[in-house]
This record gives structure tokens, C-alpha cells and sequence, in this order.
């Protein structure tokens, strides 16, 4: 394991290892996992590349090192009252860089989407050792391709995430959360429905599953009068019980990370009692310990537990992918034992882009050494 | 819009394509086409087409590619980089007749559109329904959606709601090779690379896009509008970092200063106070409570910071008057000057009192006058350079003043454009912002697309590239 303590120091490794023809891969936090699991010749961790490059507060950007966890890096914008509009769980072992290069979110991305919505630059480190950057430290930029965006989610198959430029919010002064439980699928869509009928805007909408019910948290934020004003105007029209519960974070956070298999699936957000029965329920069913949530208005479901039966999971799997692969959305196993992954594709059906895919791979990675056959369609 | 003329070589090529009457050769008809927003580089091309359907653009270009034609992507011709500014020997294929508005869902607020759909139709058409699309550029009742995916287009209320590339989530493109391909995907997080991200933006160097899918927001409850005048741009600006700094996110917040308030004042009905050295058009919108509030936090800002005057528009008419007085700010120019050059720089938002002043110093050294409006919540400058271009080699300083704009822009860390493009316009000044890595890292993705470079070959890149087979290797 190689432990770069600046960017210069990564490029010289990656040089390196060009000129030896030495696979690459990368990781953040130091845990072996998630969906890419190759065998590497070389692994180089981000743990040493930690520290905040720039932070201007009244200009709202921050520039963080790869390896910075998602909490540290909070912490230090919340004394600005400030926030990065990005909740991956796990926040405290998570790194910037992991959660970038896995497209990682929480429920704030009901409101704030991705972290390509708010990622305004990079700073990568090439398959052949050169440095590049791409974007700014502007909000607003057009100039050039957008290499930053494209980098959200490439598990670093295509470069080595180096430093991130993020564009920040104000850390709301209240927030509120609303818990309606013993909710069913329809429930849900039916409680969507009417925020979006009734212009609520809240900024996380989750529902945690029971084996039974969902249990929905909805969290407004913002300036109190506002937060207080459509509290109100939900409990008004939801009418249905509600629970005390301050909000379902743990739940979530089990849903999220627990167990040795965790599981996504997307489909649209009208496809929602179907995402439960030919998802969410027969995966919760077949695996030990379970837990799942769904994030109704993005359209997607999480659930995880233990592989205590393979056989069993690996048929819930396959039927649930192809029931969600049939209606547009996808199935990816981002973790899994190794019964599972050597049985069943963490990722599935690769997309009809899959040439222009496997061109810009080509170009970035041309002698295929970062973690190569790890992503979608053995790319 | 002309028509082809009987037996023309060029227009018979494509006539059977997309029919001879979409298909234009004669000079007369080519004008239309020589230039866009862009109007002081003007290039004829060698036959502009018009099809009608993503077979009929992926014909088009399949038989140009044979005939060793670059091809030059065209929405509405709105884009001032020069863009679609045509090359020479070029086939120009533009998106005008495809107007379609494919697909609606209401529930899962995706919307799927031809790539020549008016921007503002895509809210219009959803307003009955309580809902918009976010991202207006100014040009919003002209410019096309293919268009604003090309130049990842923003607009005052992006600042807010952030741009094309945050409202858009998969596309229809046709390659060079004819070869038609969906990408992203109107479900959450389809696998593999973002190559969305890539294609918007990419100002037409990848290839045709020929169908939208945008996503659309549910209208806010509540918009205030808030219009203050300040003694200069020094307090303006100061009350623009003091409202973010106080954790409000207005919608939009726009700066004008003195002259441009006068060309606006000049050219449209509103009242605008003509004695004051800047004004804030600001939109706070949201649930009605919140926005209650934000205004009226944002409100006390203004007057600490000491504001002039503050003005809340009394009806919807009058907040449309002062919005239209904004928007139509390029074109009030006009009024004021024969001709005007619009530059588009970004700086970090605590510079803009700084860079104004450093915008005054260069207007005072160089004899031109420059009125500046511009997204001020974001940083976006658009000074405007005035000249006239009838006397002597006027253009010329004027523009060379306008890129010393973009050298002061670069110098505070910021950009040489925020929404405008690079096209023609700003390919030199790449340079200066990026480094030969970076241009070249954004060239492994032209060359993944487009290895030939068929598309908009001169564009973005300062110089010449080819896409070897083996780039990336040492």
C-alpha cells in the first residue's frame, strides 16, 4: 500500500508504475470493498493526502485533498456555518474522494442532488503519472470540458482523484424532521404526491422498511419561520399519525452500511410500489439481518443484511434485477461475499453507451491498468 | 430562409435526405447562416440542412463525413462565442425544425424534447400544470434546448438552480459515424460513466444531440422581487457578499451599474432611477413563510449597507417589467452606443468591488466606455464594451479591451466565460487558463467521441490536435 503525501508524490508512483506496466487501484478509506474488487499489482491510498488546499467562506468553495473524510471536512465548514450539500453514510470513515469516485449520496439528495450538482473542479493524477485539473474554483464555468463531473462515479478506472473543488451552502439555522410510520409503499408515493401538490420543499425525504411498514422521515430546513410554516402545512394534509421519533437516522445509516451484503436499486419514483414488491420486500426477505430504506422522490431503494442462504439470494437478486433493469432502473451489489460476486455481476447489464464507455477508458487508461475489469461490462 | 436552387451540387446531395427545401446552397440563403450571436466574424458555409428527425441528422452526417465536410451544429443561432459560427467547406445542420415535445411525466417531472424546443417553451407549456424548467439565459424566448446543452447555459436563477448540466439527465446523439446512442438515463444513477456531463458543455465538438430529456421543477410557492439602487458598485457589491454571507440563497441577484441602468432605462418603460451608481434585481423564492422571511432578512442588509432606494414590485406586471429590463440589457446597449462587444468572465463573488474597479481603471486608460450587468450572486461579469465600430480601428481596441477584461478575470482565479462558451471566441485564452495537461486530459474525451474531429473542429482548443491510437502513453 502507497501512502502519497502530495500530489507530486502520487504522480511520481503512477509514473512508475506506467513504466512497469503495474495495475493500479485506489482506495480512500483503507477497506477493502465496494463493487470493484480486482486484483491489483499496486494499491494507493489518498489516507495521507487529508487536508483542506483552500477555504474562502464568503466565496461558499472549499478545495479538500481526497482523503479528507466527509466529517472532518464538515466539521471544519461548520464553523463557518457553512456545509458541503453531500450526506454519504458513514460520514466519519467516508472519504471526499471515495464518496466522488462512488457517486455517494444520502438523502439530501432529494433536494441537492449528486456530487457532480455540486462539484465545481479537480485536480486528477493520470494513469501516466501527469496532473491535470479541470473546472475552477468559480461556481460558474463553461470553459472547456467537464472532466470534474465526468470523473463522479469512474471508481477510479479512469484517474486518480487527486483534490475536489466543491461549491458550499449555508448550513440551515433549523431543520425539522416529520416521521409518519406504518406507511406502505403506495403510502409513500401518495405522501410525495401531495408535498410536491403542496409546494413543500423539504430537503431529505427517506423511508426506512420494518418487514412490515415503512417508516418516512421528512426534514425541512432552512430559516425557522419557514421549517415551522410547512411542518404545519404537511401534518395538515398528510393526515396520518405520526411518530415522536426525532428523525430515522440510525435506521437509515444501517440500511446504508450493515451487513456483509448492501445492495441499490433505482427505478422511477412512480415505479414505487413495484420497486418494493419485486425489490426491496423478496431482498429483504432472503437475507439475515436485513435492513432497507428507500429515497422515494429520487427513486431509489438500499437494502443490506447478512448472505445467509446463497442460493436463495442469489435468485431474489437475479429476479430483482431483472425486473428493475426491465423498467428502465438498474440493480448493483456494492458490497457482497465472494459467493455472491463470483455468481452474480456486482453491476449488471452494461448501458447502450457502453462503446463510448469503453473508448474513454482507452484514452485515459490505454494499457488498462486501474483496476481494470473491476466496472460495468468488465471495463 | 432560403431555398435551394435547381441543380446546385451541394443542395442535391442532401436533398433526398431531408427534402430541397430544407436544404440551402444559394448565397442569398447562407447569409442567415454565416454567423450567430457572435456578429463580427462571419464564415459562409458550404450548405446548411435542416432535418426533421434523428435519422435524418445521422444521414446528413454519415454523407458529409464521405464528402470530407466538417459539420457545424446549429440551434437558434442565439450563442455568443461563435459556436456555430460556420467553417469554411462546411455543412451546417441545424435543429430548427425539430420542435417536437416528445414525451411528459408529470409524476417523475422528466420532459423529453427535440433539441430545436425554445427554452421557454418547455416552462410554458408546463405552466398550466405548475411547473417550469429551471435554467433561463436571457435568450430564453429564442435560444433552443440543443442549444443550451451544447453551452451548459445558466441564466440569473442559476445561482439558485444551478445550470443545463443540473437539469438535463439523458440525451440523444448521433456520432460521426452515424451511429445513433442514448445516453444517461431518466432513472436515478444509470451505470458507468457520466457521459451526460461530458456531452453538455461540449459546445457542439462531440456530436448532434438530437433529443432532451430535462427534468422540471414544481413552481415555488412564493417569489419576492427586491430592486435597490446604491451611490456605487463598491456598496452594491457589498450587500450582495453580506446577504450570502448571512446563509441566504436568493434565486437570483443581479448587479447593473450606472450604464447600463441607462441603456435599460433608454430602452424599455421601467422607471429606474437614472442618478445612482448601481442597482440589485434580486428573486427570493420558496415556500411562502421562508421566502417571508429571507426577503425581509435580505431587505435590512440593503438598507445597513445603504441602499438608495428599495422598491418590492406591487403586481406580477411590474415584476415581469423590471425582470424584462434585465434581460434585454444586451440589447439595450444599443441605445446608447452603435455597437457594443459582451464579454463573459467569471471572479470569486468577495472580488467584484475589487475587479470593478479594476474594470474603471481600464475603461478610464483605454477611452471606452464599459457598462457592466451581470449575475452578481455568482460572480458572472458581462461588461459591455462600447465602440463604434464606424471609426477607424475602434473594433479592433474594443475587443482587445474586452480580453483584457478576461486577463483580470484569469489574474483573481476565475474564468474566461461562465455561460457564453468558448467556441471561436475564446479557443486563445484556453491556454492561459489551463495547462497543456489539462487540454489535453478534455482532449481524451473529444477523441473518445469524435476521432476524426468532424465536429466544430476549430472550436475550444487553442491548437490543432490529432487523436493518436495510443494517447496517454508516454
Amino acid at each position: 500500500m502507497h501512502a502519497p503525501a502530495s500530489l507530486e508524490e502520487a504522480s511520481g508512483l503512477l509514473h512508475e508504475f506506467a513504466a512497469k506496466r503495474r495495475t493500479v487501484g485506489f482506495t480512500g478509506a483503507d477497506r477493502s470493498g465496494g463493487p470493484l474488487r480486482v486484483q491489483v499489482d499496486e494499491t494507493v491510498s489518498t489516507r495521507a493526502l487529508a487536508e483542506i488546499v483552500e477555504y474562502v467562506p464568503t466565496d461558499q468553495i472549499v478545495t479538500v485533498q481526497a482523503g479528507m473524510t466527509v466529517a472532518r471536512l464538515q466539521g471544519a465548514l461548520r464553523e463557518h456555518k457553512q456545509r458541503l450539500a453531500l450526506d454519504p453514510p458513514a460520514p466519519e470513515r467516508t472519504t471526499i474522494g471515495g464518496a466522488v469516485a462512488s457517486a455517494g449520496y444520502g438523502p439530501l439528495r432529494t433536494r441537492y442532488g449528486t456530487a457532480r450538482d455540486v462539484i465545481v473542479g479537480m485536480t486528477i493524477v493520470r494513469a501516466d503519472g501527469t496532473i491535470a485539473r479541470g473546472g475552477g474554483k468559480v461556481v460558474k464555468n463553461v470553459a472547456g470540458f467537464d472532466i470534474p463531473k465526468l470523473m463522479v462515479g469512474t471508481y477510479g478506472t479512469l484517474a486518480m482523484v487527486g483534490t475536489i473543488t466543491f461549491r458550499l451552502h449555508p448550513l440551515p439555522p433549523a431543520s425539522s424532521d416529520v416521521v409518519f410510520p406504518a406507511c406502505d409503499a403506495a403510502a409513500l408515493r401518495s405522501l410525495c404526491a401531495t408535498m410536491t401538490q403542496a409546494q413543500l420543499e423539504p430537503s431529505a425525504v427517506y423511508a426506512t422498511f420494518d418487514a412490515t411498514s415503512y417508516a418516512c422521515d421528512v426534514r425541512f430546513e432552512g430559516f425557522p419561520a419557514g421549517v415551522a410554516a410547512q411542518r404545519e402545512a404537511l401534518l395538515a394534509l398528510a393526515q396520518r399519525e405520526r411518530s415522536e421519533d426525532a428523525s430515522l437516522d440510525d435506521g437509515h445509516e444501517a440500511a446504508r452500511t450493515a451487513g456483509d451484503v448492501q445492495v441499490k436499486i433505482t427505478a422511477a419514483p412512480s415505479m414505487l410500489e413495484d420497486l418494493h414488491a419485486r425489490a426491496v420486500a423478496p431482498l429483504y426477505r432472503a437475507l439475515g439481518a436485513a435492513h432497507a430504506v428507500v429515497y422515494p422522490f429520487v427513486g431509489a431503494a438500499f437494502v443490506s443484511g447478512d448472505c445467509t442462504d446463497v442460493p436463495r439470494l442469489l435468485s431474489a437478486l437475479a429476479a430483482a434485477r431483472a425486473w428493475a433493469e426491465s423498467a428502465g432502473g438498474t440493480l448493483v451489489t456494492t458490497e457482497a461475499p465472494a459467493a455472491i460476486r463470483d455468481a452474480f455481476d456486482p453491476w449488471g447489464a452494461p448501458p447502450p453507451s457502453f462503446a463510448l464507455m469503453r473508448a474513454l477508458k482507452e484514452r485515459f487508461d490505454p494499457q488498462r491498468r486501474l483496476s481494470p475489469g473491476g466496472f460495468v461490462g468488465g471495463l | 430562409m432560403g431555398t435551394a436552387g435547381p441543380g446546385r451540387e451541394g443542395c442535391m446531395v442532401f436533398a433526398d435526405i431531408v427534402g430541397a427545401e430544407n436544404c440551402i446552397t444559394d448565397p442569398a440563403g447562407l447569409r442567415v447562416y454565416e454567423c450567430d450571436g457572435l456578429t463580427g466574424t462571419r464564415v459562409r458555409p458550404a450548405a446548411v440542412v435542416l432535418p426533421a428527425t434523428t435519422d435524418e441528422v445521422a444521414r446528413c452526417i454519415v454523407r458529409a463525413v464521405e464528402l470530407g465536410m466538417p459539420i457545424v451544429p446549429r440551434g437558434s443561432g442565439t450563442g455568443l462565442s461563435g459556436g456555430a459560427l460556420p467553417i469554411v467547406g462546411a455543412l451546417v445542420i441545424g435543429t430548427s425544425r425539430m420542435r417536437a415535445i416528445l414525451e411528459v411525466d408529470i409524476e417523475n417531472q422528466r420532459m423529453r424534447v427535440q433539441p430545436g424546443v425554445i427554452n421557454l417553451d418547455i416552462s410554458k407549456h408546463l405552466a398550466p400544470l405548475g411547473y417550469y424548467y429551471a435554467p433561463d439565459p436571457s435568450s430564453q424566448s429564442v435560444c433552443s434546448i440543443g442549444g443550451n446543452v451544447a453551452e451548459n447555459s445558466g441564466g440569473a436563477h442559476c445561482l439558485k438552480y444551478g445550470f443545463t448540466i443540473n437539469h438535463v439527465v439523458a440525451l440523444t446523439i448521433v456520432l460521426a459515424s452515424g451511429e445513433v446512442v442514448e445516453i444517461g438515463s431518466s432513472v436515478a444513477d444509470p451505470l458507468g460513466y457520466d457521459l451526460t456531463s461530458a456531452v453538455i458543455g461540449s459546445e457542439g465538438l462531440l456530436g448532434i444531440v438530437t433529443e432532451v430529456v430535462v427534468r422540471f421543477l414544481r413552481k415555488p410557492q412564493a417569489t419576492r422581487t427586491v430592486f435597490a439602487t446604491f451611490p456605487s458598485t463598491d456598496e452594491a457589491g457589498e450587500a450582495v457578499s453580506q446577504i450570502i454571507s448571512a446563509g441566504i440563497v436568493p434565486a437570483a441577484i443581479e448587479m447593473m451599474d450606472a450604464l447600463a441602468i441607462e441603456a435599460i432605462v433608454a430602452s424599455t418603460h421601467v422607471d429606474w432611477p437614472l442618478d445612482v451608481g448601481a442597482a440589485l434585481l434580486m428573486d427570493v423564492d420558496g415556500y411562502a413563510a421562508e421566502v417571508e422571511e429571507t426577503a425581509d432578512a435580505a431587505i435590512t442588509i440593503l438598507e445597513r449597507i445603504g441602499a438608495l432606494e428599495i422598491r418590492n414590485p406591487h403586481d406580477e406586471s411590474e415584476r415581469a417589467l423590471m425582470w424584462k429590463g434585465r434581460k434585454g440589457a444586451f440589447a439595450a446597449m444599443g441605445r446608447i452606443s452603435p455597437n457594443y462587444y459582451v464579454q463573459d468572465g467569471v471572479i470569486p463573488r468577495s472580488d467584484i468591488a475589487r475587479v470593478l474597479r479594476e474594470i474603471a481603471e481600464l475603461s478610464r486608460r483605454s477611452g471606452f466606455r464599459i457598462a457592466n450587468v451581470f449575475h452578481a450572486g455568482d460572480g458572472n461579469l458581462h461588461p459591455l464594451v462600447l465602440y463604434d465600430a464606424r471609426s477607424g480601428d475602434e473594433s479592433e481596441r474594443a475587443e482587445h479591451v474586452a480580453s483584457e477584461i478576461l486577463q483580470i478575470c484569469i489574474k483573481y482565479g476565475g474564468s474566461i466565460t461562465g455561460e457564453h462558451g468558448v467556441g471561436a471566441d475564446k479557443a486563445a485564452y484556453m491556454g492561459e487558463m489551463f495547462s497543456d495537461d489539462d487540454l489535453e486530459t478534455m482532449h481524451y474525451v473529444r477523441c473518445a467521441f469524435d476521432a476524426t474531429r468532424t465536429f466544430n473542429p476549430t472550436k475550444v482548443f487553442p491548437a490543432p490536435r490529432i487523436c493518436g491510437d495510443r494517447a496517454g502513453v508516454r
